[in-house]
């Protein structure tokens, strides 16, 4: 597991490669409960997203698991009219959660350089 | 501790912070504070040290499709504060050792760390226990392998991760790890059905202070009445203490009384698991307030239709003891349930604060002797004659059955009665600790009743009239043989002084 500071880099350099960053954090699967968190608007409610996504997560790897899919869950992606929201696991227990403004960035600058950058914290 | 709070909709866990004194306790619940943007309350504080505990209140995550409610506590490191520690870990779901690994420290922090695993490794489901390694700051703290050599030699399932609190560096990552091994004590209690459900009795820093408090007058008052053992909390032998001369009245009673068991006693907690927990249900519809009674022990009646006692070993500072003791209980009660009363229940309830404390309730039903009295002191002599020859019978039925169990000594008349025909045991059951005798000789006919009728008989005959007694005396006779109960009509007018 990696340190703050190692997350606080993270945080720091996707901010600095993903325009219109609003808020990301990585989320312990399990409890979803947010080892680091960084948000850019206050009114953003990070913890409470993060917690649930990780149902979310956890629902698709059961969903996964009923289907007897061997595949690994890389990212999930959510498209919402004015946000993007991304998931990406980084160990089997958990994920970092991303939220930018969808007018400042697209999908895939922010897939790419979280699957980038991933590896640092994973 | 942990419960399922469906009006929060929220799962409830307790995370404690163990350690020695100076260890970085409240450096760490402050960092962790600043970290999830909450209050630590630190309820007391003496020059800088925790008199108390620091409480922190952090809802996040999810569980189960629940919020996780963490109730954070750290206890307060100084040796001679040392209940309070252990009462607030007898709480906790999962513990965060702060370990000073200063050269200067460590040794300390890992004879504690010891002593707190060990408190801990008797409860179930397990308690996790995590090592935050402090002061990794420190260019000459101890090396990590050997921390975690030291840690792996006490257990394979200790947790080890490092931390600065004063730079709050390693700490939400500790704290995240605690959580998920309370979960995973959540987990187990929900697949064994013993998860509480109800709000949390403590519901903040204010409310757990003055269960603290409270708990600390209510163990004084037990310290009181055990021998001299230490400092030894666990476990508790009240019975076995030999009450000094005047230990009773200068027992405060009301004010130090135990909590009564209530409704929110979870389920695995009441024997018989149903019909107890009709029993509790209905039993504290009004309110149960023990008071000390002459032999030590809690207890209740008054003009309540229930009987709540409480016998002076029933204290138990480890919950899996006290469970281990409700189970043998009711084992016990299991095995007389065929001559026992039915409104009955055995009930591990909290006591207070890291206390447990296992009660029996039994509804009080009229006893063969107060059904005898009031035909005796009302009804004619052929009533009389009647209700005696048939209690009678049911002691000449009943004794020998009873002969061969821990009741024989207490089946006496004022505690057997008459429920749904049959004759039964309807008095408090017999102490767990007591030296109740188990078995009796057998008796004759004449022998038993004697021994149950002849005081009755004898304070019967003095009170009322002389020819009122031949006249019981007759129909005593004339009824027995109607009945073909002619050995028993004769016991019967032998013990009647007028015959």
């Amino acid at each position: 597991m990696a340190t703050e500071k190692e997350y606080a880099e993270f945080f720091s350099r996707i901010d600095g490669e993903v325009g219109g960053m609003i808020a990301i954090s990585v989320v312990d699967l399990e409890s979803g409960l947010t080892l680091g968190v960084r948000t850019n608007r206050q009114d953003f409610d990070l913890s409470t997203a993060s917690a649930f996504n990780s149902e979310m997560v956890k629902m698709k790897l059961k969903t996964m698991k009923a289907l007897g899919l061997q595949s690994t869950l890389e990212d999930m992606l959510l498209t919402l009219s004015d946000q993007i929201h991304l998931i990406r696991l980084i160990s089997p227990t958990a994920f970092v959660y991303v939220a930018v403004d969808r007018s400042k960035s697209n999908l895939a600058i922010v897939r790419n350089a979280v699957a980038k950058l991933a590896s640092s914290i994973a | 501790m942990a419960r399922l709070d469906l009006a929060r909709d929220s799962i409830v866990v307790r995370i404690v912070y163990d350690g020695t004194a100076l260890s970085g306790k409240t450096t760490t619940l402050r960092a962790l504070g600043t970290s999830l943007a909450r209050e630590v309350e630190t309820p007391a504080e003496a020059q800088g040290r925790t008199l108390y505990f620091d409480w922190l209140d952090y809802t996040g995550g999810r569980f189960d499709g629940h919020s996780i409610r963490c109730q954070v506590v750290s206890v307060p490191g100084q040796a001679a504060l040392d209940r309070r520690r252990r009462a607030l870990l007898a709480d906790a779901d999962a513990v965060v050792f702060v370990a000073d690994t200063s050269p200067e420290g460590y040794d300390r922090s890992l004879a504690a760390l010891r002593e707190s695993f060990t408190a801990i490794a008797r409860r179930r489901p397990a308690v996790g226990l995590v090592v935050q390694a402090n002061q990794r700051d420190r260019p000459d703290a101890v090396p990590i392998a050997r921390i975690r050599a030291d840690c792996a030699a006490l257990s394979e399932n200790l947790g080890v991760t490092e931390s600065a609190a004063i730079d709050g560096l390693g700490v939400r990552e500790t704290f995240v790890f605690a959580v998920r091994l309370a979960l995973d004590r959540v987990r187990e209690l929900q697949q064994s059905g013993l998860l509480a459900v109800g709000p949390p009795e403590i519901d903040g820093a204010s409310a757990l202070l003055l269960a603290l408090q409270d708990g600390e007058r209510v163990d004084l008052t037990a310290q009181s009445w055990r021998p001299a053992v230490g400092a030894d909390r666990t476990p508790v032998a009240e019975s076995r203490a030999v009450a000094p001369a005047g230990v009773e009245a200068a027992a405060p009673a009301r004010q130090t009384a135990p909590w009564p068991p209530d409704r929110s006693v979870p389920s695995g907690l009441i024997w018989p698991p149903i019909a107890g927990r009709i029993v509790l249900q209905e039993a504290t519809e009004r309110s149960l307030d023990p008071v000390r009674q002459s032999d030590g022990s809690w207890g209740c009646s008054g003009d309540s239709a229930w009987r709540l006692q409480s016998d002076l070993g029933g204290l138990y500072f480890d919950f899996d003891e006290g469970r281990a003791a409700l189970i043998d209980w009711a084992r016990t009660h299991a095995v007389l349930a065929p001559y026992l009363s039915g409104k009955r229940c055995i009930v591990l309830a909290r006591a207070a604060p890291g206390a447990w404390r296992l009660w029996q309730l039994v509804f009080a039903i009229p006893s063969l002797k107060s059904g005898l009295r009031q035909v005796c002191a009302e009804g004619a002599p052929e009533d009389v004659a009647r209700v005696l020859l048939s209690v009678a019978k049911r002691l000449l039925d009943f004794a020998p059955r009873l002969a061969a169990t821990p009741l024989a000594e207490l089946g006496t008349l004022e505690r057997l009665a008459v429920e749904n025909g049959l004759t039964v045991y309807g008095g408090l059951f017999p102490s767990r600790n007591g030296r109740t005798a188990v078995g009796r000789a057998e008796e004759s006919a004449s022998e038993v009743l004697r021994r149950h009728l002849a005081p009755f008989l004898s304070d019967f005959a003095a009170a009322a009239a002389w020819e009122r007694n031949v006249r019981v005396v007759v129909e005593v006779r004339r009824q027995a043989q109607e009945r073909g109960w002619s050995g028993i009509g004769e016991i019967l007018c032998r013990l009647l002084p007028s015959a």
